[in-house]
């Protein structure tokens, strides 16, 4: 089980490698063309090409250290981009008052750990708060907000 | 407060959408029943945005309801067009639209747009095209810069505010139909270009003959070769390609103009066509549009629809860059 | 008319109560917009601009130029206190800044930035008076060549800026290069890498990207901590600059001050690339140069000060020529244009209470900023004792609210949130953000001005260096390299030496 912790960090520059030569790839479709004549594809194909190869020597050199362990915490990171993920989705859809309300909850409850009533009270103030301070006051046009609609605010 | 209006409207047209919404069944003489949303596909305080917040204020006016500007920029336009098509084709959702960029853009890429997406209302401004050097230059006309491209086919660059837009492709068509050899050099907005010029970076630079250019050609700095309308304008003393013996490049003028999605009722579209109209002749409106851009003749909506196919057949076989 | 006289007629203007009530008016908007993550100037000023339509064409230059550089040193709030950057001049604050707040420092990083924006705030407007029109005259000989060795240069630079190994800041630039290919070609408007995307036809949007790696990174990866390391770490230890901070932040200050006016009178030069070059070379000059990156304050000082040197320099292209040099300026351009006034060279000669009237307003604005944000320093830094929880959310709705405005695209929050993501698996993997935000930003200047050179030229290579001023530069740029390299060899020697001659702890 030690060997593959070890080994695990070589996760990162392999990554990077794959990433390095799919856009390799990519570039060389969208036509090179030449040096004193580039194409489209020319200038991608040089910024795929530095990353493989820093790719490939860190594949080999890398020093283990730099790496911070995953821990259970990282379930967390897990739980908080979901959360993100569902805010965005929504708040295209029903505006930003109410997904912000439970983002707000979501962080101030589960995340940051604070009491019912605060994370309630924090995250209805917050959510009204910054509606108001982006649609009205600076003028954004956020998508057209169902909680808005209901109080006729 | 406009802002409470606003949101009051909004909330207001909520409630009407959850109910159903003005339909196509309305009549012209109810239209418009409720706020028009205006998109820009520009940012604001641009040519574009300017105008429009000129046009919508006197649309407010004569028809009574809010209008709404909203500046959608992004991906030369087709962001805003994407957004406009996704609307209800009822009237209450319009767009500005700059020719020949919104055809430009489906003959380049794949847009989710093409001419019979949209019903055309009306231009509000045109906007032509000018060939400038800097002062410093050796040509004094254009035929001296063309007699040296043809000399040295690489030599003479000209300068462009985009790589796709109408003034490269306008460049192209130079040396596709007249065997003048141009190359383009596609700059980031028309701002790049004038201090290429000044800077004497490039040859020649092909620009729209707007707002920003003139205090340049006031005070000397950059000089015009030629001008791509079809006669000569009144605020700038300069020939025409046509002139000089090159009748096909007229395409360069920019027009603004007013589009709805396609399916929206012909009685809507005549009573906003009718509202254009009076709105370039109104004194104060035209002060805002700055009225050397404004046509002389209104542009209505068959017109624009024309012009919408005229470009499309123009650029054809040029808009594949390179 | 004379320069004394000129400046003796701007203070006039700039020193009636209207102005300097508009002067306030401007720099305070512009502090609280730079606050907000995402919401650039941009925005404010378009807004603004109608209102500009009723009040004197002076006093709106001055309003709008209040409210540009105000947003500059807003910015800079936000990067030390959450590692949130609001534009890209304020990226390479985050690398020093934040370090220090976390030292509890976050008092001292401000105000030196702060006392650092001033000076060379002050000293640009001075040069700015004094050399506007050979300078202006200097920039716009500035063509695409140019732009290729400058970014050349540029790009070398942040490969050097890394606390880590080299080999992975150079990775992370490459990444950072590739990604901003995405989007349509400057050349020939092939689109790149975009999925049939419309939403992507412009490209990744930088300040989406640099929220996402450095402000959503972060604060996804303060969650995995427990609250007692946070708690602790975020401990206050003295609001003000020490007068030994001021002496180790003097040189770095003047340094910055010059770099910053120089290079901000080119257009498209700008806040990054002087910020950039200003980190660079104090890392340079410094004895040790591996307390960059850990809360140096040498590497908060200089790029404060170049990044306002050279806002201030910017208008130089504007008000002499008739070019602004970014969009701020052009929306600038357009409401001096709307009130019937053209920038360009005969601006001094036609409206000199205009030209003249800017010039002291800025002076007087940046000893607004400072005056302003003084005092509010340690109001800024009690946001840290909220607790971190409290302050991640709240940070992270703004940054997507901000985000949105850009745009009013949805999109952008997507590009946030993905980038987040990458932003936290970096700083669990030790590459480093920096890198690759700068090489984003550099890389499109280089491949747009190389390809125009390319075309300009016909096709030759030779043009980079026959011409003067390139060839200048790509001289200058071996050489730095040369030099790096002996130096570097030399260092590794006289390690090597030392140690073979102190024999290793254990063997004693």
């Amino acid at each position: 089980m030690e060997q593959w912790r070890g080994h695990l960090h070589r996760i990162g520059p392999l990554l990077v490698l794959a990433v390095g030569v799919a856009a390799l790839v990519g570039a060389v479709e969208l036509s090179l063309g030449s040096l004193t004549e580039p194409g489209p594809g020319l200038w991608p194909f040089v910024a795929a090409l530095l990353l493989t190869g820093t790719g490939l020597v860190l594949l080999v050199v890398d020093d283990p250290e730099d790496y911070e362990p995953f821990t259970r915490g990282s379930a967390r990171i897990a739980g908080g981009l979901a959360g993100l993920a569902v805010f965005v989705a929504a708040f295209e859809v029903v505006g930003f008052v109410l997904p912000a309300f439970l983002m707000l909850l979501l962080w101030l409850r589960v995340f940051g750990r604070e009491p019912w009533r605060l994370a309630l009270g924090l995250a209805a103030a917050g959510s009204i708060g910054l509606y108001v301070l982006f649609d009205t006051v600076l003028g954004v046009r956020f998508p057209s907000d169902a909680v808005a609609g209901l109080v006729g605010a | 407060m406009n802002r409470l209006r606003t949101a009051a409207a909004l909330a207001a047209a909520l409630l009407l959408a959850a109910c159903g919404g003005p339909g196509s069944a309305e009549s012209a003489d109810e239209y418009p029943s409720d706020q028009i949303r205006l998109i820009v596909p520009y940012t604001a305080g641009g040519p574009t945005d300017i105008a429009a917040r000129a046009l919508g204020r006197y649309m407010e006016g004569a028809l009574g309801q809010t209008v709404v500007v909203e500046n959608l920029p992004g991906a030369s336009g087709s962001t805003a067009y994407q957004e406009l098509l996704s609307a209800e084709p009822d009237g209450y959702t319009l767009s500005m639209s700059a020719l020949p960029t919104a055809v430009l853009n489906y003959l380049t890429n794949d847009v989710g747009y093409t001419r019979d997406s949209f019903a055309p209302v009306g231009v509000i401004t045109q906007v032509p095209s000018a060939l400038v050097v800097p002062a410093s230059s050796p040509y004094q006309d254009l035929e001296a810069l063309f007699a040296a491209a043809r000399s040295d086919p690489a030599l003479v660059s000209v300068g462009t505010p985009g790589a796709t837009n109408t003034h490269a492709a306008e460049t192209r068509r130079i040396t596709q139909l007249y065997d003048v050899p141009l190359t383009v050099v596609p700059f980031n907005g028309a701002q790049e270009v004038f201090a290429a010029l000044l800077g004497g970076n490039i040859v020649a630079g092909f620009v729209n003959a707007s707002q920003d250019l003139m205090p340049l050609l006031e005070s000397g700095q950059l000089r015009v070769l030629a001008v791509g309308t079809e006669e000569r304008l009144s605020y700038l003393d300069a020939p025409t390609f046509v002139e000089h013996g090159y009748p096909e490049i007229t395409q360069s003028t920019t027009t603004f103009g007013v589009v709805a999605p396609a399916g929206t009722p012909q009685p809507v579209i005549a009573k906003l066509e009718e509202t254009m109209r009076a709105a370039s002749a109104d004194p104060e409106t035209r002060r805002g549009l700055d009225e050397r851009y404004v046509p002389e003749q209104f542009l209505g909506s068959a017109d624009l629809a024309a012009l919408f196919a005229e470009t499309e057949q123009t650029f054809q076989g040029v808009a594949s860059g390179g | 008319m004379g320069v004394l006289d000129g400046i003796a007629q701007g203070f006039a203007v700039a020193l009636d109560p209207v102005n300097i009530l508009y002067v306030f008016i401007g720099v305070l908007i512009g502090t609280v917009i730079g606050v907000l993550p995402g919401l650039g100037p941009t925005a404010t000023i378009a807004l603004l601009l109608p209102l500009t339509y009723e009040i004197e064409p002076h006093t709106a230059v001055i309003l709008l130029a209040g409210i540009y550089y105000g947003s500059m040193y807003g910015g800079t709030i936000t990067s030390v206190l959450l590692r949130l950057p609001g534009e890209a001049a304020s990226v390479v604050t985050t690398f020093d800044g934040y370090e220090m707040a976390k030292q509890g420092r976050a008092g001292p990083a401000l105000g030196i930035a702060a006392i650092g924006s001033f000076v060379g705030g002050v000293l640009s407007v001075v040069g700015l008076a004094l050399l506007a029109p050979p300078l202006a005259a200097l920039a716009v000989s500035f063509g695409p060549p140019e732009y290729v060795a400058l970014t050349v240069l540029g790009i070398l630079l942040i490969t050097y800026l890394g606390t880590g190994s080299a080999v992975k800041s150079l990775c992370m630039a490459a990444l950072g290069l590739l990604l901003a290919t995405v989007g349509q070609d400057p050349i020939a408007g092939t689109t790149r890498f975009t999925f049939g995307q419309v939403a992507l036809f412009d490209g990744l949007d930088f300040v989406a990207v640099a929220m996402g790696l450095f402000g959503v990174g972060e604060i996804l990866h303060s969650l995995e901590r427990t609250e007692k390391a946070q708690a602790v770490a975020r401990r206050i230890k003295g609001i003000w600059p020490s007068r030994a901070d001021m002496r180790d932040s003097a040189g770095a200050i003047g340094r910055g001050s010059v770099l910053g006016f120089l290079i901000g009178v080119l257009p498209g030069g700008g806040g990054v690339v002087s910020s950039l070059a200003s980190y660079a070379l104090e890392k340079r000059r410094a004895k040790d140069p591996s307390r960059f990156g850990r809360g140096a304050i040498e590497g908060v000082a200089g790029p404060e000060t170049a990044n306002n040197a050279s806002s201030t320099s910017a208008f130089i292209p504007l008000l002499t020529l008739g070019i602004p040099a970014n969009v701020v300026l052009a929306l600038i351009f357009g409401a001096l244009l709307i009130h019937g006034v053209t920038p360009g060279p005969q601006l001094i000669d036609q409206h000199p209470e205009i030209f003249w009237g800017v010039i002291a307003s800025m002076f007087v604005g940046n000893l607004m900023l400072l005056a302003l944000n003084i005092p509010l320093v340690g109001v800024f830094v009690q946001i840290l004792r909220v607790r971190a929880g409290i302050l991640s959310a709240f940070a992270l709705l703004v940054t997507m609210a901000g985000v949105f405005s850009i745009n009013n695209d949805a999109t952008d929050m997507w590009v946030v949130l993905a980038f987040g993501l990458l932003g936290w698996l970096m700083k669990k993997t030790g590459f480093e953000p920096g890198p690759l935000v700068l090489a984003f930003v550099l890389g499109p200047v280089l491949e747009r001005a190389f390809r125009q050179s390319m075309l300009i030229s016909g096709g030759s290579l030779s043009v980079f260096v026959t011409r003067p001023i390139s060839g200048g530069l790509l001289a200058a740029t071996v050489l730095v390299v040369v030099i790096s390299v002996v130096t570097a060899r030399r260092r590794a020697r006289v390690l090597h030496r030392h140690d073979e001659l102190t024999p290793a702890e254990g063997e004693r």
